[in-house]
């Protein structure tokens, strides 16, 4: 006899699935990006959300209708997203196998796409004018 | 007489593997923040590639409290040095100096700290109970320094697959629960 899957599987299920933290998980369910529910006392969610979102990357929201701005940049996000899944050789098993070249020119089409994104400018943000490392940096001394 | 044939493909292009989930440690952000660091152009690279791979669905970055309480002292002392124009200024203090010049340099440290965490790339993980709860075995196994163990036990208790660190210390790890994984080569070879 055939068993149906049930509809509901836990945040651990979920989290091996998507391949991903169940912290991870539970902030999607409490952003109700994934129907939940608890069972028994333990949260679970729905397979078929989970199954949806393993599917295709989440959105990045809905184009307002007839805002060219809008429009143009979700085009934009859409190119991205594409370079960067083109970048991708392959994934599973907990990695991910890319062409660094491609993706570092996918990085430069996010950037373009985004330039509100501060990573570019965080990066390398502090100087101090000669060669430095972590290490040259102690710890907090936590005997106060 | 059938003769073998050989077929000649294009050269597959050079590929790069990382876990799909990565906790950042704090050498790693110090590195990518800190234009000077041996390690900035190593970081800066992978940073942008693991940003690309984030944004596609692909891998998720990682950084807890423990990371952010590592950094700001560290970055405390860059700042210092900087606006002293003194490299190196911030090791020749005592610990009381340096605990004020922490607090002459806090605002803007909390500030890099609050750009840092508005990335739409980085995540933060809660350390927990059962953080705490296996951090004493963890500083039995490993008997690492208590922030990188804060950093294996979090990583560990999460299930992220990797660390992203040149830290010395774990990279002499030999039986880490969750894998250690390196970037680039240093800007020079070894240390000072």
């Amino acid at each position: 006899m055939a068993r149906t899957q049930p509809a509901w599987i836990t945040v651990r299920e979920a989290a091996l699935e998507l391949e991903c933290t169940e912290t991870w998980v539970r902030d999607l369910a409490r952003r109700k990006r994934l129907r939940s529910k608890r069972e028994y006392g333990v949260i679970v969610v729905n397979r078929a959300d989970v199954s949806r979102r393993k599917a295709r990357p989440p959105s990045r929201g809905r184009v307002p209708a007839g805002d060219p701005g809008a429009e143009a940049a979700s085009a934009a996000t859409t190119e991205v997203r594409r370079a960067i899944a083109a970048a991708v050789v392959s994934t599973g098993a907990g990695r991910v196998v890319f062409d660094p070249a491609a993706l570092d020119r996918a990085y430069e089409l996010l950037m373009a796409a985004e330039p509100r994104r501060l990573s570019a400018s965080l990066c390398g943000r502090l100087t101090v004018g000669t060669e430095i490392r972590s290490e040259d940096y102690e710890d907090a001394p936590y005997e106060d | 007489m059938r003769t073998r044939r050989t077929r000649t493909e294009p050269p597959s292009p050079p590929t790069q593997t990382l876990p799909s989930t990565l906790y950042l440690d704090t050498q790693f952000l110090f590195a990518y923040l800190v234009a000077d660091d041996a390690d900035h152009e190593a970081a800066a690279i992978i940073g942008r590639r693991l940003e690309a791979l984030v944004e596609g669905g692909f891998a998720r970055a990682y950084l807890s409290i423990t990371v952010l309480d590592e950094l700001a002292w560290k970055l405390s002392g860059v700042v210092y040095d900087d606006e002293n124009d003194a490299p190196g200024a911030w090791r020749q203090l005592s610990q009381p100096e340096q605990r004020r010049a922490y607090r002459v340099h806090a605002t803007t440290v909390g500030v890099l700290l609050l750009l840092l965490l508005e990335q739409p790339w980085i995540s933060v993980l809660p350390v927990d109970e059962e953080v705490c709860d296996r951090l004493p075995l963890t500083l039995t196994e490993h008997r690492l320094p208590p922030a990188d163990a804060c950093h294996l036990t979090c990583a560990a208790r999460h299930r992220v697959r990797g660390i992203l660190t040149n830290d010395r210390r774990f990279a002499e790890l030999t039986d880490s629960p969750v894998e250690i994984v390196t970037y680039g080569p240093r800007r020079t070879t070894e240390s000072r």
